[in-house]
């Protein structure tokens, strides 16, 4: 089942077009990577997929993107809503300047009031959810930012997790993290997959191989390649995949 | 300077030279022990025995090339496909170099000539032997994919006269108990040369996974 869908996307920095019609489906509860040199598009299309290119001025879209069939870009819809439902975690670790506590319980406040003890679980799960709650659980009123890059990178995936989403949108979430930090990540997305849906974007070929279930290969606002990432990375179709995984350019 | 793509692909390159080297001296190794067997040449029977050393040093020197290049390069796609098709090619070549020295030594020990009724087949079946370790190594000099099925599909004919062969000798041991040894003989080197015939079609299978992805029919990936 695709969660995701899009058709003839196309994304325009003002006269600079930067996505081509892109037509691709996300399936339901897999791990799908985006991969492709800087400036591919790639981060582009991420973006798409909850509306952040909203915020950038001069920005024209066209074509669509459904997700749960339904076109995210509609007169009507509320991206506040979408984002809630396509969470997303970026780059560098960007905890509010809060407790941890309050980390994960800013959001679920914007959207439903919550008991003490209600909230309390929620802020358990979340952080249980990111596999971070055993190593926070006794200092959850610390700021954020006592934390290691790496728990800040969890706090942050727990904080996307506490409202829910159904679509977890990771940008280079590990690029900025020591190995360590990076397996308990690429751990983490293994058991995240069971409940949610995450697109990652990632310049580590060899992340991208070990963890996802499907690969996209962007070039210069195209979509070259899309298939099972063992088919892509083994044997893939097209020879500018071949050339770009395999280090001829990029 | 060469940039690190380039540097990987000489080593690459290398690798393939490399084993190529190899699958031409192992292909000349089974050519000559046919030849000492048929011809009874015991000094070139002695060359072949000797000889297996030094495929035996050339299959650790490209494992050490292949198992440097994992660890470096972490190959994907073709590069993957390279590199695993070499480190499984490398076993199947330096096994026909073994029993090319096999037969050599049985050679080595033989007094009696070869059976009159077994000539013609053995003839057949060490040219096919022959024709599919040269055409295996061909097939993956030139990465040709329709050589490498055909050469694949010749496997069926050694293992016919394989057969055949085999019931002359049971026949033989069965009739004539004198002539036990050196059946028993003969029964060994068909069955060396029957293993070459599947090392031959094991490396063919390498080069369609090289090109193709796929190996016996299934994907691998």
């Amino acid at each position: 089942m695709n969660i995701i869908r899009t058709k003839d996307l196309s994304l325009f920095y003002g006269s600079f077009q930067a996505l081509r019609d892109i037509n691709l489906n996300i399936p339901e509860r897999e791990i799908t990577a985006l991969i492709g040199p800087s400036g591919c598009g790639k981060s582009t299309f991420l973006r798409t997929l909850n509306r952040m290119n909203d915020l950038i001025p001069g920005v024209k879209i066209t074509g669509q993107i459904t997700c749960h069939g339904e076109d995210i870009y509609a007169h009507g819809t509320d991206p506040i809503a979408l984002r809630k439902q396509v969470g997303m975690v970026f780059q560098k670790p960007n905890p509010f300047p809060m407790s941890i506590f309050d980390n994960i319980a800013y959001g679920p406040k914007l959207h439903e009031s919550l008991s003490k003890p209600d909230m309390a679980d929620l802020v358990e799960r979340s952080l249980r959810g990111a596999a971070l709650w055993d190593e926070v659980k006794d200092r959850l009123k610390k700021s954020a930012l006592s934390l290691s890059g790496g728990q800040q990178q969890r706090l942050c995936i727990a904080r996307a997790l506490s409202v829910s989403p159904d679509v977890l949108l990771m940008d280079e979430p590990t690029s900025a993290l020591d190995p360590a930090s990076t397996m308990k990540i690429e751990e983490l997305m293994g058991r995240l997959k069971q409940n949610y849906t995450v697109v990652i974007v990632t310049h580590n070929m060899q992340q991208a191989a070990r963890i996802s279930d499907r690969t996209a290969f962007f070039l210069t606002g195209d979509l070259v390649e899309t298939g099972r990432t063992d088919e892509v990375f083994s044997m893939p179709r097209d020879k500018r995949t071949e050339d770009y995984i395999t280090g001829r350019f990029g | 300077m060469m940039n690190a793509r380039q540097a990987f692909d000489a080593e690459l390159k290398d690798l393939s030279d490399a084993l190529i080297h190899m699958g031409e001296m192992a292909s000349n190794a089974i050519d000559k022990a046919i030849t000492a067997l048929l011809t009874g040449d015991k000094a070139l029977a002695k060359e072949v025995a000797d000889d297996d050393d030094l495929l035996d040093e050339m299959e650790r020197t490209i494992e050490q090339k292949c198992l440097r290049l994992l660890l470096k390069q972490q190959p994907v796609a073709g590069d993957l496909r390279k590199i695993s098709t070499a480190i499984k090619m490398v076993t199947d070549i330096e096994r026909i170099g073994d029993a090319a020295e096999d037969i050599a030594e049985i050679t080595l020990e033989m007094t009696a000539p070869v059976f009159p009724d077994i000539l013609d087949d053995l003839k057949k079946m060490t040219d096919a032997v022959r024709q599919m370790v040269s055409a295996a190594i061909k097939a993956y000099v030139n990465e040709d994919l329709d050589l490498a099925r055909t050469t694949r599909a010749k496997d069926d004919i050694v293992d016919e006269l394989f057969e055949d062969i085999r019931t002359i000798l049971g026949e033989k041991i069965r009739t004539d108990v004198t002539q036990m040894y050196t059946a028993m003989d003969y029964l060994m080197i068909i069955k060396y040369l029957e293993r070459v015939g599947d090392h031959a079609e094991n490396i063919c299978e390498w080069v369609e996974f090289y090109k193709t992805g796929i190996r016996k029919d299934e994907r691998i990936f």
